[in-house]
């Protein structure tokens, strides 16, 4: 395949707290190619976030910091650039959407400021021109009749029409990637659905990249080509989205599809034990206490192995040499 | 609603000065000893103090008495100064603009080092400026500034001599009163020597009048700014790239001043009623101190008429603070 | 007692209780620090500088400042607990009455708190003092009737927030009687606002009550109170700058104990203070 867009190689970000350093994100690879969506997985907790937020350097500070790794954005490492060119990157080359549309936008100022802000920013637009392109923006995220609209305060608005605000705003500099951190969890299903479309459609359109960041494996089988499964800060399983519907491999992945409700069954199937304390976690694989397919090996930190082409799985159930 | 509320506010403000004023009328009517009395002095004859009492209604009942003070007050009379003779409400008029002259410079102060302070503070939290200013905050907080102005001129007037001790002007320099500020006057009138002098006027006193709101302000900005600073869009305003200094004062400032008007607003009384001390050290001809001298002499009327004034002061400016909130807040202004 | 030691951890707290602290020993144990009697005039020694003999130097008519200074701070304390007392208590009640019954009493208190709270607080202890006449006394009295309202309004707020509560309500389903709810459940709830405000309020009051014996409506000469004694110092500015300088000193001192010491309760006692 051709170098991807992204590129992050062994990202370790941590945290100082009270009790100590933790580690949020443990040595994450991932590779994002242009025109792809991929979806990043995981229960809330496992590092998401945390993840993203280190893309764009956005870590809270003064606590949180980028240990070790690369962020490789069409060739340049993110994280060895100066803040003046990654402000130069941020809403304009990668960009991002939040979870809470709700507290996401400021109240004091009109949804068009908004949108307007980011255009003057990091386009050489006219006040004119910047104010036309922000209703234009409004428009392409189907927000009816969006000249009114662009002089609405957030509160006046919907989650859903926050969210599509959201969007607008990110979208408006045409980056070549945006970060959606879970962006429909906060909404109705029926918006869902609505804002999955709005993202599909309009990555087509403006030829992006999507990082979805979800806890939801029916988000992912709608839009995703390529997903990554995350547990407490490392990476589990990669594969195509195909592949991992088809043949999912980690026990955990296997435990996040029996979660999943179905129709016929009712009964929910969510994996035992809770996610362990990132200031404890057990030697080798992190899965291991709640894991069904336990064996003496995962004491040790479990190997990456490819299980069919392009599917990696880091787990000691696959290891042939062993087993 | 903004409407609606800014209605209601007023009227719950009329009822507020109404009783302010019923207050006021009957503590001074718990002054021991007779006002006819007192006007005339001891050695009054008795139809003179009758004819007095009656001229000055006293002879008529409470209720009836109130009605009339009432009745004058809204028509901006005031009573006449047993001391000068002459209309209170001239000598409140002229005074009270050298007390807002005082204040407002006081506030700009307030405001701008304050707020400065406080910004400053919370961006780099925990930092020595930080806890360097926050503890001065907290000691400006807690000064009895009638000993900061005091310890002012003993350093600055006295042993420096590098500003005036007293007054808003100088002898021999003569400004024009238009708007009845010194320094606004002096400026309008292109009289730049007149201007630097009540500059120098004006600077001790106003820095006095000004510590403490300029501790509260610092102390409320910065802990309104940091919580602020974590509010999800001020990450959003990030994300877009935009600069330090535009999420800052844009997005994290503009959001945190709210409070900060808030407390302005509450704090009101402590500038007008630091102006009182600030004004008797130094000899500022404002109302603060106009109504102690007042009060030593006894002159009631005078008395009354500033008490009235400050209470109307306090209570529109109060108004002032609702208005600007409703302006500064869309949430507040605008509604479906 | 977790929050005691998160008081102690707290370290301008822990400073403020400090200045507190000290200035409350030389206010018991006075009259054996002073090394002179801060009443009786000694016009020999008039405006004398510092000096290892009179430690902040005399005043206009000889006194020892340093003992002066010493004696003021029995005042000043006396001052602020008294005066406290008296907002605090009618203010609790007050504020006790309007939350909790609500209705029409609330409202005819609250506006009449409205109504005190119209006038800058100096200035109607100004005019209060100048209705009862200028004493120490009535400065106390003073000072304490100006501060109910602001009682009166944290009070009820509290109680307010509380009746919301369910066990409050309850207790009013079992039918506890009125002053039971109010006096069993509702003011042992209230009290860490109270208490923090009350902390903050001393520094307020001795703030306050200097301001007018500065004036010349507190205290009277010769009472070696700090405002008094700040008002003579003025007029020897010029001359004799410390006359003026250490009882100013002493006041701020006291203050900045009491302020230090009331943020700390706050931070530990009611967090959701903190912002105010
Ligand atoms: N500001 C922070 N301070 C300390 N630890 C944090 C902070 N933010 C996140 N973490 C840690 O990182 C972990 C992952 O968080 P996050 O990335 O938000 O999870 P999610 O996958 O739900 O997005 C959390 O469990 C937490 O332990
Ligand atoms: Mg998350």
């Amino acid at each position: 395949m051709n170098t991807p867009l992204l590129n992050i190689q062994g990202l370790v970000t941590q945290f100082s707290t009270r009790r100590g350093p933790v580690t949020a994100v443990d040595g994450l690879d991932l590779q994002l190619h242009s025109g792809q969506t991929l979806g990043l997985v995981g229960e809330s907790g496992c590092g998401k976030s945390v993840a993203a937020l280190s893309i764009m350097r956005l870590l809270p500070k003064p606590a949180g910091r980028v240990a070790k790794g690369r962020i490789l954005f069409e060739g340049r490492d993110l994280l060895e650039v100066s803040e003046a060119d990654m402000r130069r990157v941020r809403g304009n080359e990668i960009s991002m959407i939040f979870q809470e549309p709700m507290t996401s936008l400021n109240p004091v100022y009109t949804v068009g400021f908004q949108i307007y802000e980011a255009l003057q920013k990091h386009r050489k637009l006219s006040r004119r021109q910047a104010g036309q392109e922000a209703v234009n923006m409004l428009q392409l995220v189907g927000i009816p009749e969006p000249a009114a609209r662009i002089n609405d305060y957030p509160h006046q608005m919907s989650g859903g029409m926050r969210q599509r605000v959201m969007i607008a705003m990110a979208l408006s500099c045409r980056p070549k990637v945006m970060i959606a951190d879970e962006p429909t969890t906060a909404l109705d299903v029926t918006i869902q659905a609505q804002i999955l479309d709005l993202i599909s459609r309009l990555k087509q359109e403006i030829g992006m990249s999507v990082l979805l960041i979800t806890h939801d494996l029916g988000v992912v089988a709608e839009t995703c080509q390529q997903v990554l499964v995350m547990y407490a800060g490392r990476a589990v399983e990669k594969a195509s989205a195909v592949d991992l519907f088809e043949k999912p491999a980690h026990p955990y992945t296997l435990g996040l599809f029996a979660s999943i409700p179905k129709v016929e069954d009712e009964i929910l199937h969510p994996i035992s034990g809770v996610v362990p304390s990132l200031y404890d976690l057990p030697e080798g694989c992190a899965f291991q206490d709640r894991c069904a397919y336990r064996q003496a090996q995962c004491l040790k930190r479990p190997p990456w192995i490819e299980i069919s082409p392009e599917h990696w799985v880091c787990c000691w159930r696959y290891d042939t040499h062993h087993a | 609603m903004p409407i609606d509320y800014l209605i209601r506010r007023l009227v719950h403000l009329l009822i507020i000065l109404f009783g302010v004023s019923v207050l006021v009328f009957l503590m001074l009517r718990m002054i021991p000893g007779d006002p006819a009395q007192l006007l005339l002095g001891e050695f009054a004859n008795p139809e003179e103090l009758a004819g007095l009492r009656s001229q000055l209604g006293l002879d008529k009942s409470l209720f009836t008495q109130y009605w009339i003070y009432l009745k004058n007050v809204l028509q901006g009379d005031l009573g006449i100064s047993i001391r000068t003779e002459i209309p209170v409400a001239q000598e409140i008029f002229v005074r009270l603009l050298a007390t807002l002259e005082l204040s407002l410079a006081a506030m700009v102060i307030a405001t701008f080092l304050g707020v400065a302070a406080g910004v400053i503070s919370a961006v780099k939290q925990y930092s020595i400026f930080d806890y360097a200013s926050m503890f001065l905050a907290l000691v400006g907080v807690s000064m009895p500034i009638f000993w900061l102005g005091l310890m002012l001129i003993y350093l600055f007037s006295v042993k420096f001599s590098v500003l005036p001790m007293m007054g808003r002007l100088s002898m021999g320099l003569d400004v024009p009163s238009w708007s009845g500020l010194v320094v606004v006057d002096s400026l309008l009138a292109g009289n730049v020597p007149a201007f630097l002098d009540s500059l120098k006027h004006l600077l001790l006193p106003a820095l006095t009048l000004a510590t403490i709101p300029t501790a509260i302000v610092a102390r409320i900005t910065r802990s309104s700014m940091l919580e602020i600073q974590n509010q999800d869009y001020v990450r959003t305003a990030r994300a877009k790239g935009l600069s330090n200094l535009v999420v800052i004062l844009r997005h994290t400032l503009r959001n945190a001043f709210l409070p900060v008007v808030t407390v302005l607003g509450l704090n009101l009384g402590l500038l007008l009623g630091g102006a009182v001390l600030t004004e008797t050290i130094f000899s500022w001809p404002g109302l603060g101190r106009y109504v102690v001298n007042s009060l030593m002499a006894r002159d009631y009327a005078a008395v009354q008429g500033c008490i009235l004034i400050f209470a109307t002061l306090m209570v529109m400016i109060n108004l002032l603070v609702d208005f600007l909130y409703v302006v500064l807040d869309p949430r507040i202004r605008v509604h479906d | 007692m977790e929050t005691i030691q998160d008081l102690f951890r707290n370290k301008s707290a822990a400073f403020g209780l400090m200045l507190v602290a000290l200035i409350v020993f030389t206010a018991l144990f006075g009259p054996m620090l002073a090394p002179y009697d801060p009443l009786i005039p000694a016009p020999l020694d008039r405006l004398q500088g510092m000096s290892r003999v009179h430690f902040f130097g005399t005043d206009s008519l000889g006194r020892d400042i340093f003992s002066r200074v010493i004696f003021g701070s029995r005042i000043s304390l006396m001052i602020g607990g008294i005066s406290v007392a008296i907002s605090l208590v009618p203010g609790t009640l007050l504020g006790l009455t309007a939350g909790y019954f609500g209705g029409w009493l609330d409202s005819l208190i609250m506006r009449f708190m409205d109504i005190l709270l119209a006038f800058p607080a100096i200035l109607l202890a100004i005019f209060i003092t100048a209705i009862l006449g200028p004493n120490l006394t009535n400065t106390m009295i003073a000072v304490g009737i100006v501060y109910i309202p602001h009682y009166a309004r944290i009070v009820r707020s509290s109680v307010l927030s509380l009746k919301q509560q369910l066990f409050v309500q309850a207790i009013g389903h079992l039918g506890g009687s009125t002053f039971r709810i109010l006096g069993k459940h509702i003011l042992p709830n209230s009290l860490p606002p109270i208490i923090v405000y009350a902390t903050l309020g001393m520094g307020t009051a001795v703030l306050q009550a200097a301001a007018l014996g500065f004036l010349g409506l507190g205290a009277q000469p010769p009472q070696p109170e700090w405002g008094a004694m700040l008002s003579e110092g003025r007029k020897y500015i010029q001359l004799a700058p410390h006359v003026a300088a250490f009882p100013g000193l002493a006041i701020l001192l006291l203050v900045l104990g009491f302020n230090l010491f009331g943020d700390g309760l706050r931070d530990t006692l009611d967090p959701s203070l903190r912002s105010q």
